[in-house]
């Protein structure tokens, strides 16, 4: 399958030798949806600026489409939906406004669609874009995202800050609707429910690179975490170091261990390694997993 | 505490360096004959403050979060704006009186009561809507209003107080002072609200999917948003700007251009938003620009004609007029034109992110460096006739006018290549520019 969104060794620094992204490397195929996770400044917005043309790698190469977003942006963006957490409308303009100015650089801009998502959030098209809401702005980004009928859906926390009702039917019109119909769909979400619902695959990005890219399906059924006792390990780099152990860290008097494999054939794996008792390998949510690969250690006594 | 909310205001913390800059600026642009050109760094200062500052809004979110009754925020507020408005008077005033001269003092009272004018006048904008600390779209129209009302007022005052007497100036002052201090602690709550965004009469209208027709029409109302991402405030500061020059030297050449970028910026930031749409940068930046430099070289084109053959050498002839005000305005138009190439340094991947923050730094003291040495007005002369008393900036075009073909069309040629290449430059730059690393979108 052809890849839509192709990231190839991306780096990019804002300070000095304190990169964001340092060699980030994924393709994402038509039709994917992809969620993009990691903790807070883990270089998410800055690769979605990337792909959208707004911000220049420092090194490697992004290709939309099977070209460059920057060079040829006008055409790349024409095929693409984008919605942004911070993404500030025109406040002085009327949703009406809004909606005429984006049929008008959109060609493809579907009426139908744009009916249907007026009537069910509600929105009233003589409504200055500053008088709404936070959730009712975010609702009138998506409309004016989704009704050209994107190829490329590209959603930057796109949820964030809306109660779970209003970000469940966000996710439901931005994604369910369009995903049905074969767009391709990147979205990054603190929201382990979100990510969970919508399903597809799941890329995790640490310290600048891509610590985990696998099928959600996939990540459920094949990683496990272990907690060992303290005194079994010398150190957080002997658990590391353990075949299929994906990332470990200290919580308080145990070491966490993530391991890619089921958690019967862990356990065993480590009462022969290690020698000790107390082990308990268990499947956990999402969001467990989440914080377990990219938690920070929590010492009792440090 | 009072002083401790004090701190937090801008209008607070840029009391002490606008007095150091209008200070300097008056001591630079010594004409205590003229009023009105004693009072234009003040009259600059006032028009930026009233176009940039947020007057209007006597107090932050965060500040009327904390435990602090209204009134003593609302006279935290009050004070700072005192201060912005009269240190650089005081500072201006300072340096006509200790430099003397025989109309130190009349300017000294000219200057005084545009303080007393622009208080006031800032003063009923806070006074507005006192008690509420957000400004509800039915009162954003009285605040655009007040500022067309401030700039006709400043204007008309640098006019009309040389023939009045500073007491009269002084009594009116206080008692209007008074009179909106006085409304506005009466109507003062114990803690400030957010200003209802609702219809006042209660009526509720039945949404609507359907667009209204005005949005639909094809043309250029399809392009309302982006249009009013412009900014008209910012048109309408230019425009208020520029008919300044009638009153002043070559000298607000320089400063015109450094005026040109900051408004070029502003639109910039606010048009983040379209970043995302597929609109070309170049089509971008030609909407963005192209209007106000249209201000500008009409600005320019009127001034120059009224200065080349009105005002100061009515000997020159028609031709002679004409190659002034074009040599004038592609002056003007090209030094805007670097002067955005020059700012926007700071975004431009292209020069690297290392080297970035250097040339930025660089580029911003060359555009500061360029405003001083424009306005200063050197004690030689190279030519008797045409220069004495006269600042760089006047210099640098009388002497660019030799150079320059005599032809009008050699001249009109020269031009568009001139200007018309720095166009091509800073448009080019424009489209390699990168969003701010903080944030999509600038507030709108």
């Amino acid at each position: 399958m052809n890849a839509v969104l192709e990231f190839n060794n991306i780096v990019r620094a804002y300070k000095r030798n304190v990169p964001v992204l340092n060699g980030v490397t994924f393709s994402v195929n038509g039709g994917e949806v992809v969620g993009l996770l990691g903790r807070n400044g883990a270089g998410k917005t800055t690769l979605i600026r990337i792909a959208m043309g707004m911000l220049h790698p420092d090194a490697g190469s992004v290709q939309v489409f099977g070209v460059s977003p920057t060079a040829r942006a006008v055409e790349v963006k024409q095929r693409i939906g984008f919605v942004a957490e911070d993404q500030v409308l025109p406040g002085a303009s009327s949703i009406g406004e809004l909606i005429a100015f984006h049929r008008h650089l959109f060609p493809s801009w579907d009426e139908q669609l744009q009916r249907q998502i007026l009537h069910r959030f509600s929105l009233d098209c003589r409504t200055r874009i500053r008088m709404l809401s936070k959730g009712q702005a975010r609702q009138v980004a998506l409309l004016c995202a989704v009704c050209h009928r994107p190829e490329l859906l590209i959603l930057d926390e796109p949820a964030a800050g809306l109660d779970p009702a209003a970000r469940r039917e966000f996710l439901e019109v931005s994604i369910q609707l369009l995903n049905r119909e074969g767009t391709t769909i990147l979205f990054s979400s603190h929201y382990m429910n979100d990510v969970e619902r919508i399903g597809g695959r799941v890329i995790l990005l640490a310290d600048g690179r891509v610590r985990l890219d696998s099928d959600l399906d996939r990540l459920r059924e094949s990683f496990c975490v272990a907690m060992v006792p303290r005194a079994s390990a010398q150190s957080v780099e002997a658990i590391r170091r353990i075949p299929g152990c994906v990332g470990a860290r200290l919580v308080f008097e145990n070491w966490h261990g993530v391991f890619h494999d089921a958690p019967e054939a862990v356990e065993a794996q480590l009462k022969k390694l290690l020698g000790a008792n107390g082990i308990r390998c268990v499947r956990v949510p999402l969001e467990e997993l989440f914080v377990e690969l990219v938690g920070r250690e929590q010492d009792r006594e440090g | 505490m009072t002083y401790q909310l004090m701190k937090f205001t801008l209008t607070w913390k840029l009391a002490v360096p606008m007095a150091v800059i209008v200070a300097s600026v008056t001591l630079l642009d010594r004409r205590p004959g003229d009023p009105v050109a004693v009072v234009f760094p003040l009259l600059i200062l006032y028009l930026i403050a009233g176009h940039r500052l947020r007057l209007e809004e006597p107090c932050t979110v965060f500040e009327a979060s904390l435990p602090i009754h209204a009134r003593q925020i609302f006279c935290a507020r009050v004070i700072a704006l005192l201060a912005f408005v009269w240190l650089p008077v005081l500072a201006a005033v300072s340096v006509n009186v200790m430099l003397g001269g025989p109309s130190a003092w009349t300017a000294a009272e000219v200057e005084v009561g545009i303080g007393a004018v622009f208080t006031v006048l800032a003063l009923s904008r806070l006074c507005i809507r006192a008690g509420t600390f957000t400004v509800s779209s039915k009162h954003r129209g009285l605040i655009d209003l007040n500022y067309v009302i401030s700039f006709t007022a400043l204007m008309s005052s640098a006019l009309v107080l040389p023939h009045i007497s500073v007491v009269v100036v002084l009594g009116v002052f206080f008692t209007a002072t008074a009179s909106l201090l006085g409304y506005a602690s009466a109507r003062m709550p114990e803690s400030f609200q957010i200003a209802s965004a609702e219809r006042e009469d209660g009526f509720q209208q039945e949404p609507t999917t359907v667009i209204p027709q005005t949005s639909r029409t094809a043309g250029i109302l399809v392009w309302a948003p982006l249009l009013r991402t412009l900014s008209l405030s910012s048109y309408t500061f230019l425009f208020a700007v520029v008919p300044m020059l009638f009153f002043i030297g070559p000298w607000a050449w320089p400063i015109l251009t450094l005026m040109f970028a900051g408004v070029f910026l502003q639109i910039h930031f606010r048009s983040h938003w379209l970043f995302t749409l597929p609109i070309s940068r170049h089509k971008l930046f030609a909407t963005l620009s192209l209007p106000l430099l249209g201000v500008l070289i009409a600005g320019c084109a009127l001034r120059g004609y009224f200065r080349f053959s009105l005002v100061e050498d009515p000997q020159l002839d028609g031709v002679e007029t004409a190659r002034m005000v074009l040599i004038t305005i592609i002056a003007m138009a090209a030094s805007s034109l670097l002067a955005v190439l020059l700012v926007n340094f700071a975004w431009w991947h292209r020069i690297g992110r290392t080297l970035r923050t250097t040339v930025s730094s660089i580029c911003g003291f060359a555009l500061a460096c360029s405003v001083l040495f424009g306005v200063a007005q050197p004690s030689f002369s190279f030519d008797d006739k045409l220069h004495h008393g006269e600042s760089m900036a006047g210099m640098v075009l009388v002497a660019a006018s030799r150079i320059l073909p005599n032809g009008m069309f050699a001249l009109a040629g020269i031009a568009v290549i001139f200007v018309g290449g720095l166009y091509g430059l800073a448009s080019k730059q424009f489209s390699e520019l990168e969003v701010s690393s903080q944030r999509i979108a600038g507030s709108l």
